[in-house]
């Protein structure tokens, strides 16, 4: 484990956060769902973090406090050294370059209007390059996620959810981030076109040392990418260590009943997870 | 004795450049209480071929070749024989029981329907039987009212009650389309097992619609593989998945991440390239682009389904490969 005085990138402590729900009746107050309450967790520079979850987990919701996008109601959220919602704007900007994120969705997540020159050079704006080093930067950007410099002057419909999702990376890397922050990224993707998008994930957290916190409900891609694993219930960090401790020895029930729901892709092994007999034939 | 017989199934999409090829040469024969699954990408054609079982193919397409079912020719039969068929003895659940329930409805309401259509039963039976249906699928009546709407319950609930449905009229086949990806794993499983133990109880015949390698191993004992709107590979669910014949099955299991409880974790072996548009080649493997082993024969001739060293196990390879061999 690296020295965690010296390497620590992102730190959440004690985190809080709440949804207010519509309101029942009228003058009755509005209910309020926890989302996430009281996760600690730290990320290294460099290392990649798995948080497995089932829906409504809050596995989104720490993504989205990670980078800024959501501000804690309570505990306070570290990047960098630095209190995200204690410095005011300079600090939000130098999250929005040294932190971006991938979302689940290639299709909703590109705007259709835009060329993927545009798309790709957005999160730029926050720079201040000349005009000819942005168009450099989104060439390196695509080439780093195997697409051409042709990519650029089209449009997302053009390309398949795999491209779309490579799009979205390169979008991600423009800014050289220190985090990355993948929220399912494969989850919308045919298996034979999410190996490609790890494989690619995994060759740049390992070329430029991205620290990855790697959001997905599906325990087998976390434990293919993760070098830490998170167990998230009910808005709690119900587990987390080093990821063969979570695989091979599951201290938290809830982890175990996750193991155990994973179907492999072998017939006798399958059947005996589920625990099926057949009693008759037809 | 063969419940459904499919033979050389295809459904054509005319446009104005040509007619598009969505199903090509579909054959699947199914006995009764046989539990078989279709797995496949998306756009491979398996919920095409589900729902041209049904006979709810997309408008303006063309439905060819034979499709028997329990005896009765399914492609000759007019608009009020299907609907006596379809939800009696051809039951189908799909993947987002939110968009298949009628939100207005409650969920008692809407297992009794089929069963008020059938107009086979009296009120007071139709209401036994969906207590009955409810008790058998765990939403038991008692605790859990049949006055319940849909968005009161949560996924696994909803699917449940589509579980319930189909039940309660007790068909002769249920066609589940992606019952379970809209779960969480840990329910998936959950809804499984029930759909199992209920076909094994009822002898219910199953054909299990996915892209889930893991659910077809678990449920099917007989599987077929589909790529590009063709059957490439076919067989005995433990025949195949131990031999994987079809290169492109092979792929499938290669790009898979098998890490849990395994050591070393390296690169996946993704399948180049994507899945090709619909319509395709039709003198050519469709596989063929992506396919490390293809030659000039299989750029140029389509193969067809072709038994194996075990004839029941079948692909349509010119170049199967060997059990064990070229693994990655």
């Amino acid at each position: 484990m690296p020295d965690p005085a010296s390497d620590c990138l992102l730190e959440l402590t004690d985190v809080r956060r709440l949804y207010r729900l519509p309101r029942q009746r009228l003058l009755g107050p509005a209910p309020r769902r926890v989302a996430l309450d009281g996760v600690t967790l730290r990320l290294w520079a460099g290392e990649t973090l798995g948080i497995v979850g089932e829906s409504g987990s809050g596995k989104s919701t720490l993504g989205r406090l990670a980078v800024g996008l959501e501000r804690p109601d309570s505990g306070t959220v570290r990047f960098q050294d630095a209190d995200l919602w204690a410095t005011g704007r300079p600090g939000k900007r130098r999250l929005r370059r040294d932190a971006q994120m991938v979302f689940q969705d290639p299709y909703g997540s590109l705007d259709p209007r835009q060329k993927i020159a545009q798309i790709v050079a957005e999160p730029l704006g926050l720079l201040h390059l000349g005009r000819a080093a942005a168009a450099e930067r989104c060439r390196e950007a695509l080439a780093e996620v195997g697409l051409g410099a042709e990519a650029l002057d089209r449009y997302p419909h053009e390309f398949s959810g795999g491209q779309r999702q490579r799009i979205a990376i390169a979008r991600a890397l423009i800014t050289r981030p220190a985090l990355l922050v993948a929220d399912e990224p494969v989850s919308a993707l045919d298996v034979s076109v999410q190996a490609q998008v790890l494989n690619l994930l995994a060759e740049l957290q390992r070329r430029h040392g991205l620290a990855l916190l790697f959001i997905s409900h599906d325990l087998a891609v976390v434990a293919h990418l993760a070098d830490r694993i998170a167990v998230m219930q009910a808005g709690k960090v119900v587990e987390e260590g080093p990821r063969d401790q979570v695989l091979d020895a599951p201290s938290h029930p809830y982890t175990r009943n996750l193991l155990a729901a994973v179907l492999p892709p072998d017939p006798a092994k399958a059947r005996a997870r589920l625990g099926l007999v057949r009693k008759r034939r037809a | 004795m063969t419940l459904l017989e499919i033979e050389g199934l295809t459904l054509d999409l005319p446009t104005p450049a040509g007619t598009l090829r969505l199903l090509d040469g579909i054959d699947l024969a199914l006995n009764a209480g046989d539990w078989h699954g279709i797995v496949g990408e998306s756009g491979c054609g398996k919920s095409l071929t589900a729902l041209s079982i049904m006979r709810l193919q997309p408008d303006r397409t063309r439905l060819g070749g034979r499709l028997v079912f329990d005896g009765r020719d399914l492609l000759g039969l007019d608009e009020p024989a299907l609907g006596r068929l379809r939800g009696a003895e051809i039951g189908m659940i799909f993947q987002e029981p939110m968009t298949a329930l009628n939100p207005v409805r409650t969920i008692g309401w809407q297992i009794a329907e089929g069963l008020r259509l059938d107009g086979r039963l009296g009120r007071a039976d139709i209401a036994a039987r969906t207590r009955d249906a409810m008790r058998r699928v765990g939403l038991d009546p008692e605790q859990f009212s049949p006055k319940l709407y849909p968005h009161q319950l949560s996924g696994g609930q909803r699917q449940r009650a589509m579980i319930a449905m189909v039940l309660a009229r007790r068909p002769k086949l249920l066609i589940a389309d992606e019952p379970t990806t809209a779960l969480d794993v840990t329910v998936q499983a959950e809804i499984l097992k029930l759909i199992a133990e209920i076909a094994d109880e009822t002898g219910m015949a199953l054909l299990f619609i996915t892209h889930d390698l893991g659910v077809v191993a678990a449920i099917a004992e007989a599987v077929h593989v589909m790529y590009a709107g063709q059957i490439v590979e076919t067989g005995p669910t433990d025949l195949v998945f131990d031999e994987l014949a079809h290169p492109y099955l092979r792929g499938l299991f290669d790009a898979l991440p098998t890490a849990l409880g395994e050591a070393g974790r390296g690169r996946l072996a993704a399948i180049p390239g994507q899945v090709p548009e619909p319509g395709g080649a039709a003198q050519a493997c469709s596989f063929a682009p992506r396919c490390h082993r293809a030659d000039a024969l299989c750029h140029s001739v389509r193969p067809v389904l072709a038994p194996l060293e075990a004839p029941a196990h079948r692909a349509a390879c010119f170049h199967p490969l060997a059990r064990g061999r070229d693994r990655a």
